[in-house]
């Protein structure tokens, strides 16, 4: 869905301290569109979750980057959050309780996770701007 | 809405430029009880230092309110901090409580609700709220 040249695209190491600089230029993108207050917070805690996975998962021993891309057209926002690791596996030192992808899933109108043409993972998340999910939990 | 203009205007804004760390707020201790204030964004970038700030006051083996009534973002993993701490204070013996606020919409409302963990705290609108129940909990009998 989304064109080569998406209206937004940042492209960080991921790294845990640049999930926040992705965070507050997605804010500044989604906050031209008619979400309100708790669909943009919806927004940027699942790009957070998307972002945090690329960090923790993809690069095991390795750096890397995460790529952000969106792109809206008034009624349904597209995002993708990928990188060119080795995908989503299993960590037993990981930081957090597993509940990334669950809340992904459970703040998007519909999201896919796949493998990214070139390598690597993609996360696609779509957010409706009329009909958010309401009162979504896992 | 996808016009090139738009599209320059994203592009060429400074991601960073208004990021603001948040002021950290010294952690105090109320008779009996630790009180640890987390204002600001929270995710995995701050979650290590969270993790050791409530550990810290989990040590003294006190009732601990963590304060996230001025957070403007909580994440997953904060959460998992929560929860871990959460563990640890019941083996303990320790009680643990949040403050989310007055607002139902506040971030970590938000994040707890999403996750549904937000049933396994106690939750208190304020601070003194919070210190209330934890002392009157404590008084015998």
């Amino acid at each position: 869905v989304i064109e080569k040249e998406a209206d937004f695209q940042l492209s960080l190491p991921a790294r845990a301290e640049n999930v926040a600089v992705v965070r507050h230029a997605v804010r500044r993108y989604v906050e031209q569109f008619d979400f309100d207050d708790v669909g943009v917070s919806d927004i940027l805690l699942a790009v957070t979750e998307a972002c945090t996975n690329c960090v923790v998962h993809a690069y095991i021993e390795t750096e890397g980057m995460v790529e952000v891309r969106a792109q809206c057209d008034g009624e349904e926002l597209y995002v993708r959050v990928r990188d060119h690791g080795g995908g989503i596996v299993p960590r037993i030192d990981s930081p957090g309780l597993g509940l990334g992808l669950p809340v992904i899933m459970a703040l998007t109108q519909s999201m896919s996770i796949h493998d990214a043409e070139g390598g690597g993972t993609e996360v696609a998340m779509v957010f409706s701007v009329d009909s958010p999910p309401e009162n979504p939990t896992l | 809405l996808c016009s090139p203009e738009r599209r320059d205007i994203v592009r060429s804004r400074d991601p960073s430029a208004d990021f603001v760390i948040p002021p950290v707020r010294p952690d105090r201790t109320e008779p009996g009880v630790a009180v640890v204030s987390f204002p600001g964004d929270h995710d995995i970038a701050s979650a290590p230092l969270l993790r050791e700030r409530i550990s810290t006051a989990l040590a003294h083996r006190r009732p601990v309110v963590v304060d996230l009534s001025d957070a403007l973002f909580v994440d997953s993993m904060l959460l998992g901090v929560l929860v871990t701490s959460l563990r640890r204070a019941r083996r303990q013996g320790s009680a643990f409580a949040l403050v989310l606020g007055d607002d139902p919409r506040c971030p970590a409302a938000r994040a707890l609700d999403v996750t549904g963990t937000r049933s396994m705290f106690p939750s208190y609108p304020s601070v003194s709220a919070a210190l209330d129940a934890l002392t009157d909990a404590r008084l015998p009998a």
